[in-house]
């Protein structure tokens, strides 16, 4: 990977809210490359959002500078960035204004003064990856937490952002409609978008992000693959995370391998399996 | 919004003006209210205004009332004093800085207008005394138990304006959420003319008032599941407010600067108008 392939770094990035005396974020140094799948984990109060609030301008940092898409957010407004980042709020509610699940879809596109053809192209593709086709003309407040979450996701992606930042994407989501919504990530994270989640699910991030940081007391803790980063169990534990139990009984029963791949419980089968036949022979 | 909050939040401190019962401030408030419609003797308002100024420092609310005073006294007065002498009577006999056909400005219209400028600036300083100083929650527990022991009303009224107050940090973070997820969405709330920006606000009045209806109905369900009757008249409190001679003595100060201001009146200098 090149230094072009940086789509968002950010240098020496320290933030202080206006009515608070300490920093919300201290000294955050980091490059986010293309196509990759990034997770920030940490315990509530710990800087994921206000960080990730940089990331399209809605927060400008106190000391140091955020660049996205090779643009400082210093100088440009939140709308702007909006080309480049898409940002999915935590809360689907928080966004759904429009009278049609269509009408929510083309709304930033609109904004972003985008021609009728690619806005009902966008729409047709977004609709079609969300899984919320034959459902344009529904009324938005109408439809299960589950299918708002993919319609705000949706009403983003129509804009067409290099990045995407999903916020708590699985807050107040059943297991089966969390797994299909990161899944749906997942995919968007395959056809080349950029994708930075936060979350507090640890089986989730295990399943799907590819890379984690781990934010602690304002400050980037640990930064690394997933299998890394939750392969240092103490270290994770003092961040006030528990890091998935697959990790724990791989570290305690194979302390000698090295992890090359975040691992589920059907890997960790495997990979026992693998040692008993080592040891028979 | 922060403002506001942050000015609620100085009710809360200690101070023998904090100590003392929310009732009798409120009482105190209303009779400082009324010495402004009574008086309009510029010396005389600024004498009161002198007074309250030196009790700020005893709530120990000194820096932070005085700076937003001298914040607001131009915002509120300023517009007052600058257009009232326009509007006022034109007679041969005042001294004129100039007169063109109906437009006028003299003497004596300055001096009326600086009067009525006086008049806000007391009620003003009052009203800041009076928010700086009182924990607004305890004034509608205090004033909620007054009303179901004494008036037979039900609490769900002055509990309407304690949760108002209460949530009205949730409602400002919803609201800088609501607009911060427009704002990623291209559309800026702040920019373009002023038609734009109103026409901007209707899509972020949806979600808020979404979000409004359903933190009431959470609220009002929590509230049932607390036992929490409307029409019960004999609930509990769970600070009781007692009026002890303290709180009769800082009423008796409202009411002496009412006595005061109809003394004025008997004098004949209560009104402006002996200096024009």
């Amino acid at each position: 990977m090149s230094v072009d392939d940086i789509v968002l770094k950010t240098e020496e990035l320290y933030y202080r809210y206006p009515t608070r005396s300490d920093y919300a974020l201290i000294n955050v140094n980091l490059d986010i490359r293309k196509g990759e799948f990034v997770a920030i984990i940490g315990q509530n109060g710990s800087g994921k959002t206000t960080l990730i609030k940089h990331f399209n301008g809605l927060l400008k940092p106190t000391r140091g500078r955020v660049i996205v898409d090779g643009k400082d957010t210093r100088g440009l407004p939140t709308s702007e960035l909006a080309r480049s980042v898409g940002y999915v709020f935590q809360n689907p509610d928080h966004q759904i204004f429009a009278e049609t699940v269509k009408d929510e879809i083309d709304f930033g596109p609109k904004n972003l003064g985008f021609p009728p053809e690619r806005i009902e192209q966008a729409r047709q593709r977004v609709l079609a990856e969300m899984g919320l086709q034959g459902l344009e003309e529904e009324m938005p407040f109408q439809l299960s937490r589950g299918q708002r979450q993919r319609l705000a996701v949706a009403s983003v992606l129509a804009m067409e952002p290099v990045i995407l930042i999903v916020d708590e994407p699985t807050t107040g989501q059943d297991w089966r409609e969390s797994i299909s919504l990161m899944e749906l990530i997942y995919q968007l994270n395959k056809k080349g978008h950029t994708c930075v989640v936060t979350t507090h699910n640890m089986n989730l991030v295990s399943l799907f992000a590819r890379r984690v940081i781990v934010m602690w007391r304002s400050e980037v803790y640990l930064d690394g693959t997933t299998q890394e980063v939750f392969a240092q169990v103490d270290q994770i534990l003092r961040a006030g995370i528990k890091p998935p139990e697959v990790y724990e009984l791989a570290r305690r029963l194979l302390p000698d391998v090295r992890l090359d791949r975040p691992i589920i419980p059907e890997d960790l089968a495997e990979l026992l399996v693998k040692e008993r036949e080592k040891i028979h022979r | 919004m922060a403002f506001v909050l942050q000015m609620l939040e100085l009710g809360k401190l200690r101070s023998p003006i904090h100590s003392l019962d929310p009732r009798a401030k409120l009482l105190w408030w209303i009779c400082l209210i009324i010495v402004p419609i009574l008086v309009t003797n510029p010396f005389i308002l600024l004498a009161f205004t002198i007074w309250i100024w030196i009790m700020a420092v005893l709530a120990k609310i000194s820096y932070k009332m005085y700076r937003f005073l001298i914040i607001t006294y131009p915002v509120m007065v300023g517009f007052i004093v600058l257009t009232w002498p326009f509007f006022y009577p034109a007679t041969e006999d005042q001294f004129y800085f100039f007169r063109f056909g109906i437009l006028h400005w003299s003497l004596e219209g300055t001096i009326y207008a600086l009067a009525m400028g006086m008049r806000i600036v007391l009620a003003l300083t009052a009203c800041t005394f009076f928010v700086m100083t009182t924990d607004l929650m305890g004034l509608a527990s205090a004033v909620g138990e007054f009303m179901q022991n004494k008036l037979r009303i039900s609490y769900m009224y002055p509990l309407m304006v304690i949760s108002s107050f209460k949530f009205l940090p949730e409602l400002s973070g919803d609201y800088i959420t609501i607009t911060d997820s427009f704002r990623s969405r291209a559309c800026d709330i702040d920019a373009g003319s002023i038609v734009q920006r109103f026409r901007k606000t209707i899509p972020v009045a949806i979600p808020l008032i979404d979000s409004m209806l359903r933190r009431a109905m959470r609220i009002s369900i929590a509230l049932e599941l607390k036992a929490f009757d409307v029409d019960i008249k004999d609930r509990t409190f769970y600070e009781k407010y007692v009026f002890t001679w303290k709180d009769v003595l800082f009423v008796l100060t409202g009411v002496l600067a009412i006595l005061f201001s109809i003394l004025a009146i008997v004098l004949g200098i209560a009104k402006v108008e002996m200096y024009l």
